[in-house]
């Protein structure tokens, strides 16, 4: 049984609805990427299985537990973690205590696993996020999601308004993270360097699963493109 | 009264029956308003003296609630500083007839002009100020007005107060006496609810009502959404100055302490939100039931008729969040007359 | 609004300035240039699409020429007048008018009055009640919401809150109108009339600039398309053109993606 398992999502805000029937796995260890153009409904995919918006249909099983009807802490307890769009670190804090705060699930204050992935962040502990570079601030944030030692983390873009070279640095860790026994769950805009860095893909498209399959083979295929700009 | 609205234009044709319902809509209110003012003077005698000063208290509240209800219901920005036009206008009364012997009508005019220039000219900074950063800077400019009062004695008699010459060669217009304030607090306060009911149903009306809902949005469609603030600021002003004005001449000797008492503004706050903010019939409602709940605990239960006062108002509330005017109407519409319902009609 | 009879499109006027010109337009926040340097001009009568993935800058941009944010730099003329840092009523007098990415209807209000604030405020400056509503059930009439005129935006679906908007801005008379992202979240059958609408109202010679993620409606309505990237013009042209410009496929695939697709 896959460790995250969505079938059937149907999920939105107020009366409107974003995501339509979505299923979706992610297997423990794996690196799995979510793509698709603006306001398909990754984000909100995210949210929907984080626990910050509610389930309208369908299920979502994580670690073989139903995760409709739970409270956002009781997810994050099970071993989920949700690295979210814009970083949304505490600025006035420093490096050191927005890693803490993302240990509360175990009390873990161990900032070794983030210093080995980025030793950059190591050499900051006591800077305070707020000063810090948006690439130097999305590892900190990656960090902190990794404190808790989730079974899978979500990252939600990281690559927004990163220069390219900095979006490769980051990704190039994310193997060493699901090797490490956190999987990772990646919604990226920059399908290139999703794609290149995952196993598997889903292409979302207006709220549902357009395309999915292995990383590699949907990296050369046009409907991707297609999907994103309307014509191939 | 209600928002909803026909299209005159289009449904009225030559129907007898619908000629007949557009007219009471628009004239039924008016109609109503006045009766109800005549009964208000025809009370005035078969009242015995200390109810009258009990009524002319509620008269001075409505008043108070509805000037409040224009910047703080219609226009949602929340003024805790109200009280500074309350003083300001019962000040430059005081201060003009106590020492330039000008008389009582005219000094309550320049009053009202005083407190609608003074809210023009704090206005324009202030508005652009949102929610609580408004609400704290009015009632800044409230205090500081009051020490800026206390601190020219030669002006205004400073802490020891100011008398207004009511007797002698000195008092140029002659106590109103009881009867007299009654009837002018009733006419201000007439006023204010035909003021309020002008705004709400004007074109300027419309205005106010979206720069409360969405600032962006009225002003893509053409509101200027500064002028508008600021007029409603003045007027509400005005409306305030006139009551402080006549307070200042029923009261004769006027203290800085209360005339710009920060418990003036809460109590209006009160009147309104528990009436129902945004609605003509609300601030009314919230004046006349306060004002009645207050004197009769003060009455009956004299050793704790504030604390009941305090959880009556708690309950009051949190149990009708939008008022008591929002609440009937909502419920008689959707028949649901559930108090929980209507809390959950308005969960924040 | 008045509804001329279904003739053939109206061509892109070349006489007289055109209805929009931006020089340069740029506008900081703090140390982010979020639009910088955009320059572009759209004649009456054309439709102009602007594009551009996540953070490009197309929300900033349309706030910038409708006022509701002061530009740091450039100018923003409207048929020939400079009206950069103007407020938004404005340029709503100056017969612009938008639609918001996140719907802002007047609570409180019916549908019928959240028009009639612009017939009473917008250009045409109404000052009768009834008139005013009236004009604003022919503009709900024209945008399909006439039997709901009553009712309060609470009620309506997202796809007739968006049709609210529509009808608020036109409710202005326009001769420019902007469109945010009005496509956004709906479903393939809800489309469709939108699209109906923009293309009754390019018939009828409105000048439209449509920011939009849904490249069936742009592909659709644009004459030409503008694409903005970390806040600034890319490149801009023919619409089939754009969209295959490796350019504009680098900026919203990724950056390796087209030289990968040529291996």
């Amino acid at each position: 049984m896959s460790m995250l398992e969505v079938a059937g999502l149907s999920a939105g805000y107020g009366r409107g609805l974003v995501l339509r029937e979505v299923d979706l796995q992610v297997e423990q260890n794996e690196i799995v990427a979510l793509v698709g153009p603006n306001g398909a409904g990754k984000s909100t995919l995210l949210r929907a299985l984080s626990g910050m918006i509610p389930v309208r249909e369908g299920s979502v099983r994580f670690r073989g537990r139903s995760l409709r009807g739970c409270s956002i802490e009781q997810i994050a307890h099970l071993g989920l973690s949700h690295v979210p769009e814009g970083r949304r670190l505490f600025p006035g804090l420093s490096v050191r205590d927005n890693l803490t705060l993302g240990g509360w699930r175990n009390r873990s204050k161990d900032v070794s696993r983030v210093v080995e992935l980025f030793p950059r962040v190591g050499e900051r502990l006591g800077q305070i996020t707020g000063s810090m570079s948006g690439g130097e601030q999305q590892m900190v944030a990656i960090g902190r999601g990794l404190m808790s030692s989730p079974e899978l983390m979500m990252i939600d873009e990281l690559s927004l308004g990163l220069a390219p070279v900095v979006v490769d640095e980051i990704i190039a860790r994310l193997p060493d993270i699901a090797a490490s026994g956190t999987a990772v769950l990646l919604v990226e805009q920059d399908v290139d360097a999703a794609l290149s860095v995952a196993e598997r893909a889903y292409v979302l498209e207006t709220g549902q699963v357009a395309l999915s399959g292995k990383a590699g083979e949907l990296l050369a295929d046009k409907r991707v493109q297609e999907s994103y700009l309307g014509i191939a | 009264m209600t928002t909803q609205s026909t299209a005159p234009g289009r449904v009225l044709g030559t129907n007898p029956a619908a000629l007949r319902t557009a007219f009471a809509r628009r004239w039924g209110p008016w109609l109503l308003g006045l009766l109800i003012v005549g009964g208000a003077f025809a009370l005035q005698s078969q009242i015995y003296v200390g109810q009258e000063r009990t009524v002319s208290t509620i008269f001075m509240f409505v008043a108070l609630a509805q000037a409040w209800n224009l910047i703080g219901g219609f226009a949602g920005y929340a003024c805790f500083g109200q009280v500074v036009f309350f003083g300001l206008g019962g000040y430059t009364t005081a201060v003009l007839m106590a020492h330039t012997h000008v008389g009582f009508w005219v000094s309550l005019v320049v009053s009202a002009l005083l407190a609608t220039a003074f809210g023009a000219l704090i206005g324009l900074p202030l508005l652009r100020l949102k929610g609580h950063y408004f609400a704290i800077a009015t009632l800044g400019v409230a205090e500081g007005m009051r020490e800026v009062v206390i601190n020219v004695p030669s002006l205004t008699g400073g802490g020891a107060g100011i008398t207004v010459p009511t007797v002698g060669n000195q008092a140029t217009t002659a106590y109103l006496g009881n009867n007299g304030f009654y009837v002018l607090f009733l006419l201000i306060a007439a006023g204010s609810v035909a003021i309020s009911g002008l705004v709400s149903r004007s074109k300027f009306g419309f205005a106010l009502r979206a720069v409360n809902q969405d600032e962006d949005a009225a002003g893509a469609v053409g509101v200027n959404t500064t002028r508008t603030k600021v007029l409603t600021f003045a007027l509400s002003g005005f409306v305030t100055g006139l009551v402080g004005a006549t307070y200042a001449f029923q009261q004769v000797t006027i203290f800085p302490e209360r005339l710009f008492d920060v418990n003036i503004t809460v109590l209006m706050v009160i009147m309104v939100v528990i009436g129902g903010s945004g609605t003509v019939l609300g601030p009314v409602l919230g004046a006349v039931g306060l004002q009645f709940v207050s004197e009769y605990l003060r009455q009956h239960y004299t050793n704790v008729h504030i604390f009941l006062l305090g959880l009556i108002i708690i309950v009051g509330v949190v149990l009708l969040p939008q008022g008591v005017v929002p609440y009937v109407r909502d419920a008689v519409r959707t028949r649901e007359f559930s108090l929980l319902a209507n809390v959950r009609r308005y969960r924040l | 609004m008045t509804t001329m009879p279904a003739t053939s499109p109206a061509p892109a006027s070349t006489v007289g300035p055109p209805v929009l010109e931006t020089r340069g337009l740029g506008r900081r926040f703090g140390g982010l240039q979020a639009v910088s340097d955009v320059s572009f001009s759209v004649p009456a009568g054309q439709t102009l699409g602007v594009i551009g993935p996540n953070g490009a800058g197309k929300s900033t941009f349309i706030n910038l020429v409708t006022g509701h944010i002061r530009p740091t730099s450039g100018q923003v003329l409207i048929d020939g007048k400079d009206l950069t840092g103007a407020k938004p009523w404005v340029i709503a007098k100056a017969r612009v008018a938008r639609t918001f990415q996140i719907v802002k209807p007047f609570r409180g209000m019916s549908i019928r009055e959240n028009v009639a604030v612009g017939v009473l405020h917008g250009p045409d400056g109404t000052s009768v009640m009834s008139q005013a509503l009236a004009a604003a059930d022919e503009v709900l009439e024209r945008v399909g919401l006439g039997a709901q005129a009553s009712r309060s935006p609470g009620e309506l679906s997202v796809a007739d809150a968006r049709r609210l908007e529509f009808a608020k801005a036109l409710a202005l008379k326009p001769r420019l109108l902007l469109l945010d992202e009005v496509m956004a979240g709906l479903r393939h059958t809800e489309i469709e009339p939108s699209l109906e609408l923009i293309d009754s109202l390019k018939r009828e010679g409105m000048t439209i600039i449509a920011v939009e993620h849904v490249m069936k409606a742009i592909l659709a309505i644009s004459d030409r398309v503008l694409v903005l990237h970390q806040g600034q013009v890319l490149t801009s042209g023919a619409p089939r053109e754009v969209l295959s410009d490796e350019r504009v496929i680098e900026a919203y695939l990724g950056h390796r993606y087209a030289k990968r697709q040529q291996r």
